[in-house]
């Protein structure tokens, strides 16, 4: 032992102490280790999290209130709004001078959109007020209350006043309320309107439907992979074709086919009618509704549930099955005790597949699902797109995510996930 | 899996009763896309079998999609 010293630390060749020689050695494995998975890492950070946590974050930011009317903002924070008084003219003051900055820069028709979402009126109320308050003079027209209430009658409105203090602060819950029908007031918290709440309903039915969707993949799917599984292997790759084709094609071309098929004057009711079963008046109402995105979106998901239960059941051995029936097993039995259980698997991985795939789906839902038979997401898309109200659009993704997440979680304490193969 | 000579009677109506569900499943699989198909030689924009395409009337087909979606006889896309 020529690296030992007297004190009994063990050295290197080089004379360093072994642990510390250890340890860097260690570290730049580590760090080698690192660089490899550096890009990658890079990729999905700036790719998926960041922008994902950027638009998630945009379901609780509320700095607009804030940014665009400081003074205002503080001024308010000391009226109280239970006496049902106007604020005070300093009040006012702020305002005006807050709002001929904004409208300087042009920002206060966003402010009036960002309120409209809380309390309908807002936006006009500041588009028409601006365009009258440029002409004030912040330091020389006070008084400013009598000119302001003259201007627009909302602003000698105490609700007008309640709702800018309820909503100044920079962070809000009032999208996720939004998001569940209900709504952030001076009062506290409260439900929408009956006319106005659909989005839990819309959330409801989205959850229903991917699981009737999921089910009837079972349904479809568990004999077809069977026979897959059972077949010779050259009538299997036959067979395995006529899945694969769908799965290859188009989700457009299949989405625009399926209507194709359930329309009015449509394949389905052509036939129907040909053969007599349905008379020419009254076809079968089959497209827009819910029955038509479940029927489409069965299809369009069927080889997500097929192709994994196929390959897991590849991997039972047919000997099993003999074996139960030769210790005297009815079919059903050998089927239901020994066949089922280890396809189990196959069935897990292709439900949570084709579950998690239908409840974010887009493109079907929008085509064929009409009014009735929309998901969650037409409505994130309709925010995202049309109504730009991205604060709320973010809270109901928020709310999906969390959803899918804990669903997910059920499934692992339910099922649990190492029962799931794709192989 | 053949069905074995001794198989009794239910078990012989389930051996061909799963493989024609098998076969109505895979119809459904295979049938919203063959059905597409023929819809390209209709030669209306509508999205549906007229009753010409029916009657199988050749006017009621033509290639006039396969002609605008050619790069050659549509001047627009060029």
């Amino acid at each position: 032992m020529s690296d030992s010293t007297a004190n009994g630390v063990m050295l290197a060749a080089d004379g360093t102490p072994l642990k510390r020689s250890l340890a860097r050695a260690l570290r730049r494995q580590k760090l080698r280790a690192l660089m490899l998975i550096a890009p990658l890492l890079l990729f999905v950070l700036l790719t998926f999290i960041i922008p994902i946590g950027s638009m998630l974050f945009r379901s609780v930011e509320n700095d607009i209130v804030v940014n665009t009317l400081p003074e205002t903002v503080a001024a308010l924070s000391s009226w109280d709004a239970t006496t049902g008084e106007l604020p005070d003219e300093a009040v006012y003051a702020a305002f005006t001078r807050d709002m001929v900055v904004a409208i300087a820069e042009k920002k206060h028709t966003k402010l009036g959109t960002r309120l409209n979402y809380e309390k309908t009126g807002m936006s006009s109320m500041f588009r028409q007020s601006g365009r009258k308050m440029k002409r004030l003079d912040p330091t020389e027209d006070a008084p400013f209350k009598d000119k302001l209430i003259k201007i627009h009658k909302g602003w000698g409105d105490v609700e007008t006043w309640k709702t800018l203090q309820t909503h100044s602060g920079i962070y809000t819950s009032g999208y996720f309320l939004n998001a569940v029908d209900a709504q952030k007031t001076p009062e506290g918290i409260e439900w929408q309107s009956e006319d106005k709440q659909i989005l839990l309903k819309l959330f409801g039915r989205t959850l229903i439907m991917s699981l009737i969707i999921t089910g009837s993949c079972i349904a479809l799917g568990y004999p077809v992979a069977w026979l897959l599984a059972n077949a010779s292997s050259r009538t299997a790759n036959m067979l395995l074709i006529l899945v694969l084709l769908p799965f290859w094609t188009s989700l457009l071309v299949r989405t625009s086919a399926w209507k194709v098929m359930l329309q009015q004057n449509g394949v389905i009711n052509e036939v129907l009618v040909w053969i007599g079963l349905v008379p020419d008046a009254d076809r079968l109402i089959l497209i827009n509704n819910q029955f038509g995105t479940i029927v489409a979106m069965t299809h369009i998901l069927l080889p997500f549930m097929i192709l994994p239960m196929y390959s897991v059941m590849q991997t039972i051995q047919p000997s099993y099955l003999r074996a139960a029936k030769s210790l005297g097993a009815t079919n059903w039995t050998a089927f239901w005790r020994v066949y089922f259980p280890q396809s189990i698997p196959g069935i897990g991985a292709g439900s949570i597949l084709v579950f998690i795939l239908s409840i974010g789906y887009y493109i079907t839902p929008e085509i064929v699902g009409g009014t009735k038979g929309v998901f969650i997401s037409n409505r994130i898309a309709y925010h995202i797109s049309s109504s730009l109200n991205w604060g709320l659009a973010a809270a109901l993704g928020t709310i999906l995510l969390i959803v899918v997440l804990a669903l997910y979680w059920a499934y692992d304490r339910i099922v649990g996930i190492d029962n799931v193969k794709l192989g | 899996m053949g069905l074995p000579p001794y198989a009794t009677l239910p078990q012989r109506v389930w051996y061909y009763g799963f493989r024609v569900i098998c076969a109505l499943i895979f119809i459904f699989l295979i049938t919203p896309i063959l059905v597409i198909i023929p819809l390209s030689f209709n030669a209306q924009d509508f999205f549906t079998y007229t009753p010409g395409m029916l009657r199988l009337d050749p006017d009621a087909y033509s290639l006039k999609h396969y002609q605008d979606f050619s790069p050659t006889t549509n001047g627009s896309v060029a």
